[in-house]
């Protein structure tokens, strides 16, 4: 049995043996940096002062802890992006409802926007620009639709705190409308439906052999001069190939129901066309006047590439395709004038509407271009998963220490306590 | 499609049915002439029903004093603001005749002022040319009602667009003769009436 004095010196040994070793520890640790972690924390409303902060310390932290309610600004994420890329862990959390905004200009001489905004349903968005607010709305199915006829820079949508930022389309051209009919009380208020909605249509309508009542002057057929040909009825029929290559070159053609059974419009039609339809149901004493009131000629054997835009029942009363680089609508009602003089109230504006929309859909309108702006921010919250990934669990949580500076510490109390303790033995035994 | 039907507005004031055999005459020189599709028969409407807005040209026309009602001032107002139009002559060719003064006033009440009606206006180039304006009638040469030709027709304009036509010109005793005996004429008096219906259809 080792006697006291030897015991002793053996555990003297053991603490040397400890000191050497946390010694060699803390050599390493301090070589290794990898393994000194700084850990910092903000949320969204002190991201902006923590951001300058963590960047003004000359170090970036190691862990970046992001908690959210709302999508910081583009400027905030590449500057959490920035401090990624600088070798710090950026991670964030919260539950933010999605927001995203694009704005379409419309094909009209009116001019004006489609704003379609993309949110939770149920949730309010603030529609606005740089003047303004210019709308709130509520989504439903997932999204809202606004449209306005002006707006002023960039286009905001705000909910829930986070911005959605959209340019505004580039301007576009809207060329003449070429109208093609017989001198019937179809074309002339066609004409007037567009007239009134701010197009400027050339128009030929039949009236006898080798007689045309002209408006405007029919000139070539070509994208240059014509935003969009209406065929109303037969009397397009001598024009059909001219009207099938202005399409093919990009050209928007509106082919009304009884236009539509001309031979030379098979190539560019929707579908076939059925016989006359009449909504016997619906009444249409005068003042009653209704697009679901007046008489179809239905589309029918859609085309596979073609799109149907409006029904009646089983019936597709609108379609429309695209034909090489032109687009085309193919329309069955039949005397849609009746509804503008036999409607009610807002029925000449209905009229109108449907006319100019049906060009407005299938118009060439070249785009003048806008300067690019630079602060577009039209889907923040994709943009914030596509610049720092996806959401970290809400259970994950950083360590709230700095654990290489706590072991450090840890370890030197160790080897002080084992150095003294040695020193001690070693002294009280009377060894030097 | 829907073809042109000629129609005449029966209105309570007077008699608007004075000149009855000038539709089926315009009626058979459309046809004739054009190759619009036009309704063999006429129809007579009265201004007080909303079955007006079914027709966008309406011809009116009598010798007796003319007044609107409420219902057909309301129905003439929507059927021209909705783009329609009205050919009002007076079958008395007399400035001075009671159809004619009351016939200017009501319109002036309803539409606005009637201005003269520039001979340039593609009314009188739209189908037929008439160089001079308005064609003649034999009541304005032979001397009949105020004993003038009238140089010009008298409109309601909106834009470039004739919403209301006024003649003093007696179109109606002119043009109502059966169709057959237009063989009878060298030249066919009911022309410029086509190239109203031309007009309203086209403009």
């Amino acid at each position: 049995m080792p006697s006291r004095a030897e015991t002793r010196v053996s555990i003297e040994t053991a603490l040397r043996a400890v000191s050497l070793g946390i010694l060699a520890w803390m050599l390493w640790l301090s070589l290794d940096h990898e393994k000194k972690q700084s850990v910092v924390a903000a949320n969204t409303a002190g991201l902006s002062s923590a951001l300058r902060n963590w960047t003004k310390s000359g170090i970036a932290p190691d862990n970046i802890s992001v908690r959210l309610d709302s999508v910081p600004p583009a400027r905030q994420r590449d500057w959490l992006a920035a401090l990624r890329a600088a070798g710090s862990k950026v991670e964030w959390k919260g539950s933010i409802p999605a927001l995203a905004l694009g704005a379409d200009a419309i094909a009209s001489p009116t001019g004006g926007y489609n704003i379609r905004v993309s949110a939770p349903s149920g949730t309010s968005v603030v529609i606005g620009d740089d003047i303004g607010p210019i709308d709130t709305v509520k989504a439903r199915a997932g999204g809202a639709h606004v449209t306005v006829r002006s707006a002023s820079g960039i286009i905001t949508a705000t909910s829930s705190g986070t911005v959605a930022r959209a340019a505004l389309p580039d301007t576009l051209t809207v060329r003449r409308v070429l109208v093609f009919g017989d001198a019937n009380w179809e074309s002339k208020f066609a004409i007037a439906a567009l007239e009134e909605d701010g197009w400027k249509v050339d128009a030929q309508a039949h009236v006898a052999p080798d007689v045309s009542v002209t408006q405007g002057s029919v000139g070539p057929f070509d994208t240059s001069r014509y935003a969009a040909v209406i065929a109303l009825d037969q009397s397009a029929a001598p024009y059909a190939g001219r009207i099938l290559k202005y399409a093919e070159s990009g050209g928007g053609v509106v082919i009304a129901a009884p236009a539509a059974a001309i031979e030379g419009f098979s190539g560019l039609r929707a579908g076939g066309v059925g016989k006359i339809e009449t909504a016997f149901s619906i009444e249409t004493e005068p003042g009653a006047v209704t697009l679901k009131s007046l008489s179809v000629m239905p589309v029918t054997g859609m085309k596979s590439d073609a799109v149907p835009l409006d029904h009646r029942g089983n019936l597709v009363t609108a379609a429309a395709r695209r034909h090489v680089a032109g687009r085309i609508i193919q329309l069955g009602y039949l005397d849609t004038w009746r509804w503008r003089m036999s409607g009610g109230e807002s029925s000449v504006a209905d009229h109108r509407k449907f006319w100019s929309s049906a060009v407005a859909g299938v118009a060439y309108t070249p785009t003048v271009l806008l300067e690019p702006k630079a602060t577009v921010d039209d889907a923040p919250l994709a943009r914030l998963v596509g610049t720092l990934g996806f959401p970290s669990p809400a259970t994950t949580a950083l360590p709230t220490r700095e654990r290489g500076t706590v072991s450090l510490w840890w370890l030197f109390a160790i080897l002080s306590l084992s150095l003294v303790a040695e020193w001690i033995s070693r002294r009280t035994r009377g060894a030097r | 499609m829907s073809e042109f039907i000629f129609c005449t507005g029966r209105y309570e004031s007077g008699d608007w049915d004075s000149a009855p055999t000038l539709p089926a005459n315009l009626i058979d020189s459309v046809a004739r002439y054009t190759e619009i599709a036009t309704a063999p028969a006429g129809a007579i409407v009265p201004l007080s029903s909303e079955r007006i807005l079914e027709y966008p040209l309406v011809y009116l026309t009598g010798h007796m004093p003319f007044r609107f009602t409420e219902a057909e001032r309301r129905n003439v107002q929507k059927l021209v603001d909705r783009g329609g139009m009205i050919f009002v002559d007076d079958h008395n060719h007399d400035v001075d005749g009671v159809f004619s003064k009351t016939a200017l006033e009501e319109i002036a009440r309803t539409f606005g002022k009637p201005a003269d009606l520039p001979n340039t206006n593609p009314i009188y180039s739209c189908f037929f040319k008439f160089d001079d304006g308005p064609p003649a009638t034999s009541h304005e040469l032979n001397g009949w009602g105020d004993n003038l030709v009238h140089k010009n027709l008298k409109a309601v304009m909106k834009g470039d667009r004739i919403q209301v036509l006024f003649s003093n010109k007696d179109y109606s005793s002119e043009w109502n003769y059966h169709p057959d005996n237009k063989r009878f004429s060298a030249v066919d008096n009911t022309r410029f009436g086509v190239n109203i219906v031309v007009y309203a259809l086209t403009r």
